[in-house]
């Protein structure tokens, strides 16, 4: 049976601090991709996500137990990111008012594929890079999203934003997603044989 | 016909659709084979966002996040020197007795039976870990037990080791470790 995260968190905060590298070693890929699809560089990313580590290890005796350490964790490694960002001059906490968009869809029926085109590596690859390329705006929604099953709340928990803005968020990015794969499958790169 | 708007269909995808509007959206695609496509579309989309593979840091990225963090964990040299300097000082101070020791029996010429450096040294050792131990209770019982047959001048040496010995030990115990958790 594998040890829980809350187990490993007691026994670093009783000093045994080898019990952090199994922390790591659990969370530092999800954890690098969240980081890689805000902030799109390699090594920026490894170093953030080594920032955002040692903030927790130090932050870990006033860890709040009521939240899970993931949602804790990536709540540092996103304010490590969004604040690389507006470094950068990119504003992540900007808030966007606008609607949800109503509008038709953007993908022609035509370039749609045939069910069994759906379970290819290809198209699994096509969509990997295009989540990749996203805007950190949404990307980094997205991907808590996606990657980790996460509700409304527990985003609304990690980002610090208004719950309005993460649905919108997730809305847009769930639909440029959307248009930019679609996109591709019509400019022919995933031919429907 | 209306198609399903965006929205409509991420609720499809979800499965989070108003009951108010399920009745209307469901017989729509019931009907509509343009919206069932663009709804598969969508959940083999998402389902493929869901298994996108993960970002891996390097190999070594456990091991220099642990590095990074053991400079917290050791003691720093100068501090394990300043949790010493009683040792330290303590070990000076036989030193000179013993050198003052050698340096006065070579000016008196060679004597017999126990000579001032090995009694200094026996009893310098045997205080030094009994004050060690037993500091500060019984600070006085062990100043004064094994003091027997020592001449007078020996006595004076011995008594200067252990209250100097005593002051360090005090001043180690006392000020210093204080002074380092303060720094803390
Ligand atoms: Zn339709």
């Amino acid at each position: 049976m594998q040890i829980t995260d809350v187990t490993l968190i007691q026994r670093i905060l009783a000093g045994e601090k080898k019990a952090f590298a199994e922390l790591v070693d659990r969370h530092k890929d999800r954890g690098m991709t969240l980081a890689m699809r805000m902030l799109k560089n390699r090594e920026e990313a490894e170093e953030a996500l080594q920032d955002a580590f040692i903030r927790a290890f130090s932050a870990l005796p006033r860890f709040e137990w009521k939240s899970s350490f993931s949602t804790w964790f990536y709540r540092i490694l996103y304010n490590v990111c969004a604040t690389r960002l507006s470094r950068r001059g990119e504003d992540i906490h900007m808030h966007l008012d606008g609607s949800e968009g109503e509008g038709g869809f953007d993908v022609p029926a035509e370039d749609l594929l045939p069910d069994e085109k759906y379970e290819s590596d290809e198209f699994q690859s096509m969509v990997t890079r295009e989540i990749e390329a996203l805007p950190a705006l949404y990307g980094s929604i997205c991907t808590l999203f996606f990657m980790q099953d996460m509700s409304y709340d527990q985003i609304v928990e990690i980002t610090g934003l208004p719950l309005g803005t993460v649905k919108v968020r997730l809305f847009r990015g769930r639909m440029l997603l959307r248009q930019s794969v679609g996109r591709r499958l019509g400019s022919g790169k995933l031919k429907v044989v | 016909m209306n198609h399903l708007t965006e929205n409509e269909m991420l609720q499809v995808v979800d499965g989070s659709m108003l009951n108010g509007e399920k009745t209307r959206i469901l017989v729509h695609l019931e009907s509509c084979p343009r919206c069932r496509k663009e709804v598969e579309f969508s959940r083999n989309l998402e389902r493929a966002a869901r298994s996108a593979p993960l970002s891996k840091p390097s190999r070594e990225f456990t091991a220099r996040v642990m590095g990074r963090i053991a400079p917290q964990l050791k003691p720093s040299i100068g501090t394990w020197f300043i949790n010493n300097l009683a040792n330290i000082l303590a070990m000076t101070l036989v030193l000179t007795v013993v050198w003052y020791a050698v340096t006065l029996k070579k000016a008196d010429g060679p004597a017999t039976g126990p000579t001032v450096v090995s009694n200094a040294l026996a009893v310098y050792s045997e205080y030094y870990a009994k004050v060690r131990e037993l500091f500060p209770a019984d600070r006085i019982r062990a100043v004064q037990s094994p003091m027997t047959d020592q001449s007078a001048e020996t006595n004076k040496i011995i008594l200067f080791t252990v209250i100097s010995i005593l002051i360090l030990v005090a001043v180690d115990r006392l000020v210093l470790r204080r002074v380092i958790r303060l720094r803390r």
